[in-house]
């Protein structure tokens, strides 16, 4: 078998998941999207089960991706803590019910009831009722952004995103040593996260001009691997 | 790998500029997929402005460094001219001089109006507005196929399309009309071009075209007229619904408030006053947001961000989109549907790493064809070279088009500062600009004296002038004069380009009394020839094009990085002030040769 090719089906699949726009797909759907010859390496046919494709492609998965157990499917998908899945879906559907967000989660129900829970207790997500009683999620408004970073290292995408958001007062050009300076993370940590948005396209990076920036707010910008220095960013996927 | 077709690469290395510096001049295959979403936004605009002429709107394009702004205003031109139903389209680059805002925007839209669209010089944006008036002036239609009109015609057409015209839009300029019809008579052309651009005509052209003195006009007046001229063709442009798109570039230019200030009282124009004209500026994201959208009025700056694009990076597709088209434009690689010399699957990994910006997908290619090319690196190319090669090359863009760099004392003001500053006189200009005639003032040290503070160091002023008229320019001497009266230690410079003659005597005879004065009070004349004068403007917007980080160097990993002011500075130490070329020399030999 071609190592060299296998090693890179993590990429293919964030490939595939950044085209398709979402964060996770089923097995199948996965497998269906490979290459031919990506599937020929690994003996994938449709005629398969679901488990014995996901023992085919796991060992290749990396640390960015991770399987997804949910009510009715397997998924694999960007590596997530349940709470990320919970807040992205109550960001972009404000007032959805606990049951229909739970039904469009890749989350068993155990794991998605405990998530939620968490974040009521921590007044991250807040619960509201119609008139009918029908309860409505949203997220809080007040939720701070040292709060969500401490509040999972997996939940560092959204503590980014939520930065980005408030250093940038809405802006779409956001300097990064604010960000930075926003989140009071280790280097490693910020350009580790940083990384993963660049890799799935979430965010874009721009050159600007160093000559109106002080050493500090340079050292604090982010270079890198060849070497090439970047000053702000862009959000421009969703969480 | 097959030898033979490499070489066609080494012959011709599709990569090696990542750089548009002119819309007019655009070189390689579009990609349309890239920053689609700001293209179809702004045509939809310019569609719009078509339809509905008297619409307010303006166009905001934001980008950082290498995201294809200045690509994409020529993506607009591109389009323009393959449409049925074309718009005008100016291009714009900073104005340097706040006093004469309207003068500036008058004249760059004029003379792109006047820039050939095709092989044929003749092909202008304006001979298509011009005969579509005489088309429509003509008793007989089908016989104007050409611009080729008798006397007799020529008044006939003249006093249907005044009357046409006024009856349509009482608030026409008649002057505009009657200037612009002229344009049509050959031996009138060049005279009623260049009042159509604001320039003071001599006593000849302006009685050739029977149009006021604008000697006699202050600057406001002057200023008013020039909206009166813009707001005339906006009537036109209105009636042949054709918009015209004013696209402001290099905005990181603007240094003072002054500036961004009369930039903004040019949008509000386009938008407010002046029909079917759809202003479009283009900032760095960052820039905008932090700087300039605070500093101009807000009525401005909302106008602007309603209907604001930002540039994206590239995906992995169009990164390798932007490569096959650069790859095709090579000589004798025509036919070829690969990605040959790369290999396809390398070059999506290394742009599957991010969003990369247009600028990055081919200094990234390029660096890749070159290690196929050549297993040695090539040596690194120094900033002062690479500065070198710009400015060569800016002075043959110059050289090749100098119609469309009219006489600019603001520009020719930006590089005698820079000169002055930087070069071999290293002397602090003061503020330039507050005084009518004078251009620089500053101090130098007398030659062969040491420059000790206090000692040997006697006031100079620099003044410029590219006035026609003789009535300007003797006021120009005679400032110079006063300042030597009043200064007898000091120096006067007196520079004039050498597009703006000046006749010997019999004609301006008085001028040229007055130039002699002048010499015998010690002041020195420097009139620039065309290459000089083309020299001055390359290192004007050579300056520009450093400020907009649009000139880079291989830096550490042999990753781009955009050459510094410092470098630039530098450059015009060693090169520009020396005598390799020919660009200051007679400033310095002015300066050296100063008796005291």
């Amino acid at each position: 078998m071609d190592q060299q090719h296998l090693s890179d089906i993590a990429q293919d699949i964030q490939r595939i998941l950044h085209k398709r726009g979402k964060d996770y797909l089923t097995v199948r759907q996965i497998s269906a999207s490979l290459s031919r010859r990506v599937r020929q390496q690994l003996s994938l046919a449709t005629r398969h089960s679901t488990a014995d494709m996901l023992k085919k492609l796991t060992p290749w998965l990396g640390e960015s991706l991770q399987v997804y157990h949910g009510p009715t499917s397997i998924y694999i998908g960007h590596k997530r803590s349940p709470a990320e899945f919970i807040l992205q879906r109550v960001q972009q559907h404000p007032g959805i019910s606990p049951t229909q967000l739970g039904l469009g989660l890749p989350l068993s129900k155990r794991n998605y009831i405990t998530a939620l829970n968490d974040l009521l207790g921590t007044g991250t997500v807040v619960c509201t009722f119609k008139d009918n009683h029908m309860p409505m999620l949203h997220l809080s408004s007040h939720a701070p952004v040292q709060g969500l970073a401490q509040a999972s290292a997996e939940d560092d995408r959204l503590a980014f995103h939520t930065a980005y958001n408030t250093v940038g007062h809405g802006r779409s050009f956001v300097r990064i040593h604010r960000l930075r300076d926003a989140l009071p993370w280790p280097r490693q940590r910020f350009d580790g996260v940083l990384r993963a948005l660049l890799a799935d396209y979430t965010v874009e990076l721009h050159g600007g001009d160093p000559s109106v920036m002080t050493e500090e707010e340079l050292r604090h910008s982010f270079t890198d691997a060849d070497g090439t220095l970047y000053i702000a960013l862009s959000w421009r996927g969703h969480l | 790998m097959d030898d033979a077709r490499l070489d066609l690469f080494r012959r011709h290395n599709p990569f090696t500029s990542s750089s548009v510096g002119d819309p007019w001049e655009a070189t390689y295959p579009d990609v349309p997929s890239i920053n689609e979403h700001a293209f179809r936004g702004l045509w939809q605009l310019i569609e719009q402005k078509t339809r509905s002429p008297a619409l307010n709107c303006a166009g905001l394009i934001l980008g950082e460094v290498g995201s294809g702004k200045t690509h994409l205003l020529g993506r607009i031109l591109t389009q323009s001219k393959q449409t049925h139903s074309p718009c005008a389209f100016a291009y714009i680059q900073p104005l340097e001089d706040p006093e004469q805002t309207y003068r500036y925007l008058l004249r760059e839209v004029m003379v792109n109006l006047f820039h050939p669209m095709a092989a044929s010089p003749q092909a202008t944006q304006f001979r298509r507005l011009v005969t579509k008036v005489f088309l429509e002036g003509s008793p007989d239609r089908q016989a104007l196929a050409r611009l080729v009109i008798t006397p007799s015609t020529f008044a006939a057409i003249q006093q249907r399309v005044m009357r046409l015209l006024r009856a349509a839009y009482p608030a026409i300029s008649g002057h505009f009309v009657r200037v612009l019809l002229q344009y049509a008579v050959l031996e009138r052309r060049t005279a009623a071009m260049q009042w159509l651009t604001g320039s003071v005509l001599d006593d000849a052209d302006a009685a050739l075209l029977q149009v006021p003195d604008r000697t006699r006009l202050s600057t406001a007046s002057l200023e008013a007229e020039a909206r009166d001229i813009l707001t005339s063709l906006g009537f036109l442009l209105t009636r042949y619904h054709q918009p015209l798109v004013v696209c402001f570039d290099r905005l990181e230019n603007l240094e003072t408030d002054e500036h961004i200030h009369a930039l903004g009282k040019m949008v509000e124009f386009l938008v407010d006053k002046a029909q079917a004209m759809l202003p479009v500026v283009c900032f760095r994201g960052m820039q905008w947001e932090e700087k300039f959208r605070h500093k101009l009025n807000q009525h401005v700056s909302s106008r602007l961000e309603t209907n604001k694009f930002e540039l994206r990076g590239c995906t992995p597709e169009q990164a390798l989109a932007i490569v096959r088209n650069r790859l095709v434009v090579v000589p004798g690689n025509e036919q070829a549907e690969t990605l040959f010399p790369f290999d396809s699957e390398e070059l999506l990994k290394t742009f599957h790493l991010g969003l990369y910006s247009p600028r990055r997908v081919i200094t990234l290619a390029n660096q890749r064809l070159r290690q196929l090319l050549d297993e040695d690196p090539l040596p690194p190319v120094s900033p002062l070279q690479k500065l070198q090669e710009a400015f060569a090359s800016q002075y043959q863009a110059i050289m090749r088009d100098f119609e469309r760099y009219q006489p600019d004392r603001g520009r020719l003001r930006r590089a005698l500062e820079l000169y002055v500053r930087y070069g071999s006189p290293k002397c602090v200009p003061a503020e330039s600009g507050q005084e009518r005639y004078i251009d620089v003032t500053t101090t130098v040290h007398l030659a062969g004296t040491t420059p000790v503070p206090g000692t040997g160091v006697v006031p100079v002023i620099f003044l410029i002038d590219v006035e026609p008229h003789h009535a300007a320019v003797g006021a120009c001497l005679a400032r110079g004069i006063a300042f030597l009266e009043e200064e007898p230690s000091g120096r006067v410079v007196y520079i004039r380009e050498a597009r703006c003659p000046f006749p010997p005597p019999p004609t301006w005879e008085a001028t040229n009394k007055k130039l002699q004065l002048f010499k015998g009070y010690g002041g020195r004349v420097v009139f620039l020839d065309g290459e000089q004068a083309a020299r001055w403007y390359a290192l004007a917007l050579l300056s520009y094009a450093v400020r907009e980080q649009d000139i880079t160097v291989a830096g550490p990993n042999n990753t781009p990085r955009p050459i510094t002011f410092e470098e630039f500075t530098a450059f015009i130490e060693q090169d520009i002030s020396t005598q390799k070329t020919r660009t200051f020399q007679e400033i310095e030999v002015a300066l050296a040769t100063m008796e005291p």
